[in-house]
């Protein structure tokens, strides 16, 4: 009969054969010394790596970590964090409306005011997506209410810096308001 | 009535610093066994199970609740001992490691006891770290293979794979050494 791998054995010892497979496995180590050999080394070895002990702890070892802690503000933390989330996505709302500027009156119209308009506002509903931490249903009505309202403004290129600007700070509300309503959480990141 | 991690960390988070103080005591002995099964040196483990908790504790807010507070300390411990095994010198001779003496048994017995604990501890130290890692969070820490594969940010067979190569060696090593397995 042909011998079991190490890996079998292992499993047998690890107790994950099933019952039938265990029993054929000690069936057939009974009456195979190369097996059986194996089998005893490795229980040996389990033996071994059970009985093994790790020396005691020296001194008082909680009363120096406590006293190696940092002095951490937790809560002026995660403000800062959050400030940090919103100043980025302010900064990612103003290359948003780069297009705008480009599309500016006076600067040349690369593409249909239209597209650049929806694409400008998309990139903001965007942004404001990431840092919605909260499901709120009412927020993602907002937001996708904003969008439609972008994308049927009249294409006026004397309207689009004003409305790219009122867009920014609409979103600069949304997500302050999105702030409040997860303070107090732990984090997740 | 025991406080749950979770509940420990938000007291900690909320301003209560002290209340770290019942985690270290949870958690200090597991990580120390860890590190020591992983350097084999007291002092250095000591050290290393310290800089753990230091860790934590200043990356406390970004700890992420949805996995076991132990599996993280364990990711930080695993973390340090790497780097500290990559920066020290390679091998220390086989006489500087430390091995606990046994206490119980006749002069003979004991000085076999004491000699296969001496083999197996160099067998260990042998092994790849990411084996040894696994091996020792399995056997010496009691996690199952789930919990080291967290732990360790690897998958499942992965770990069930490093462990039984682990363990391969060492009745290889053993063998070859006539210890005391």
């Amino acid at each position: 009969m042909e011998c079991y791998g190490d890996e079998t054995i292992l499993l047998y010892l690890d107790g994950e054969l099933d019952q039938s497979q265990a029993q054929a496995f000690e069936q057939h180590s009974r009456n195979c010394p190369a097996c059986r050999r194996t089998l005893e080394e490795y229980r040996s070895l389990y033996r071994e790596l059970a009985v093994q002990t790790a020396p005691e702890m020296t001194g008082d070892f909680t009363a120096a970590v406590m006293t190696a802690l940092p002095n951490i503000d937790f809560a002026r933390q995660r403000q800062r964090r959050q400030s940090g989330y919103l100043l980025g996505a302010l900064l990612v709302s103003i290359v948003s409306l780069l297009p705008y500027l480009i599309a500016f009156p006076g600067l040349g119209v690369w593409w249909d005011s239209g597209k650049v308009l929806a694409g400008a506002g998309w990139s903001l509903l965007a942004v404001a997506g990431v840092l919605v931490r909260t499901a709120v249903n009412l927020l993602d009505i907002l937001l996708r209410g904003l969008g439609t309202m972008v994308r049927v403004l009249p294409v006026d290129p004397g309207f689009l810096f004003p409305a790219g600007l009122l867009l920014l700070l609409g979103e600069v509300m949304l997500i302050k308001y999105a702030e409040r309503m997860s303070k107090g959480e732990l984090t997740n990141e | 009535m025991e406080h749950q991690d979770g509940e420990i960390i938000e007291r900690c988070l909320a301003g209560e610093r002290s209340a770290y103080a019942l985690l270290v005591d949870r958690y200090k002995k597991p990580v120390f066994v860890f590190a020591y099964r992983m350097v084999n040196q007291r002092e250095e483990a000591e050290d290393l199970a310290q800089e753990t908790f230091i860790r934590a504790y200043a990356s406390l807010a970004r700890y992420n609740p949805t996995y076991k507070f132990s599996t993280w300390l364990f990711q930080i411990a695993k973390n340090l001992c790497l780097d500290h095994l990559r920066r020290k010198r390679p091998v220390a001779a086989p006489a500087e490691l430390e091995v606990l003496p046994a206490t119980e048994g006749s002069p003979e017995a004991l000085y076999l006891a004491k000699e296969g604990s001496r083999a197996l501890e160099q067998a260990i130290q042998a092994l790849p770290e990411q084996q040894r890692a696994c091996l020792i969070l399995y056997h010496y820490n009691g996690l199952s293979y789930q919990a080291v594969a967290e732990t360790l940010r690897v998958p499942l067979q992965t770990v069930k794979n490093q462990i039984n190569r682990a363990r391969g060696k060492l009745r290889v090593l053993l063998q070859t050494e006539g210890g005391g397995v």
